[in-house]
């Protein structure tokens, strides 16, 4: 038996209270970042698709982790590239 | 978008084909560019205990056997980067909380609320609270299975859903929907008890 403290009580009512329903899993999401990424750094309008990963990033702190890292990877200068 | 620019995704795709005149020149810069972005992105989470090279290479591989798969809706260097903080935020994560236990047996999925927990944190109302408090121990009671309550107390214990599939030898995607249906659970069973977000609310604020 493991006993919850109240923080984790809170924790769980605060997931949950914010759960709302989700059609990606973690790889549909995946499969849709880099794509989101780039619409989002551009600006762009997001599409049904990408809208769901913005959901799905609200409801996945793994992929959300995920995300920023990436956001911070393509703050690399391309000048490399030139 | 101009095509003689390296980072043109078709550009990129046709540079890294077996065959391609300048495939070893284009693979060079892939393997730097994604070298620099994962320095700067990997190297501070997690604890950082991380090869860097070595997580470019498996991208690397990923990559260039992937290509065909590569839609073409981002830029080049924006799908390989995701595929490379994939691969490093794994191998983060597995030594991060490779000393993290999750007891996985049926016998140990019961959870149960301290309401003897003093939560000098809490100024709310103790009646609302213990209503909240007393429903969600019913629900988590009555309507999860074993693996949704190991794996809610997995997350509570900081596991990222990848780490609990891998002690409740699954898979991310299951595990995900695992917790996320559990959630959906306890969300319509404060619901149908006339248990209202204010309440709940009051509880966590």
């Amino acid at each position: 038996m493991t006993i919850l403290t109240f923080a984790q009580a809170k924790q769980l009512l605060t997931t949950v209270s914010k759960t709302v329903p989700d059609q990606l899993s973690c790889d549909d999401c995946f499969e849709l970042m880099a794509e989101f990424a780039d619409a989002e750094i551009h600006g762009n309008e997001l599409t049904a698709a990408l809208k769901a990963v913005r959901i799905h990033f609200s409801q996945c702190p793994c992929c959300a982790y995920e995300y920023t890292t990436l956001l911070e990877a393509l703050q690399e200068p391309e000048a490399i590239l030139k | 978008m101009d095509e003689s620019k390296p980072n043109h995704a078709e550009n990129w795709v046709q540079r890294l084909r077996p065959g391609a005149d300048d495939r070893d020149i284009a693979i060079s810069e892939l393997r730097s560019y994604l070298v620099r972005a994962m320095s700067r992105s990997l190297t501070h989470r997690y604890g950082g205990q991380i090869d860097v090279e070595d997580i470019v290479q498996q991208a690397m591989m990923k990559v260039l056997g992937s290509l065909d798969t590569f839609r073409q809706q981002s830029r080049f260097t924006t799908w390989a980067s995701s595929i490379a903080v994939r691969i490093g935020i794994s191998q983060l994560r597995r030594h991060y909380y490779r000393d993290v236990s999750l007891d996985v047996t049926p016998e140990n999925s019961e959870l149960r609320m301290d309401f003897a927990d003093s939560s000098p944190d809490y100024f709310g109302d103790a009646e609302v609270r213990n209503k909240v408090l007393t429903l969600l121990q019913r629900l988590i009671e009555e309507t999860l299975s074993d693996r949704q309550r190991i794996a809610i107390r997995g997350t509570l214990q900081g596991l990222p859903v990848e780490e609990i599939a891998v002690r409740l030898n699954s898979n991310r995607n299951a595990v995900y929907k695992l917790v996320h249906d559990a959630r959906v659970r306890l969300r319509e069973g404060f619901e149908s008890n006339g248990v209202t977000a204010e309440e709940i609310a009051a509880v966590i604020s």
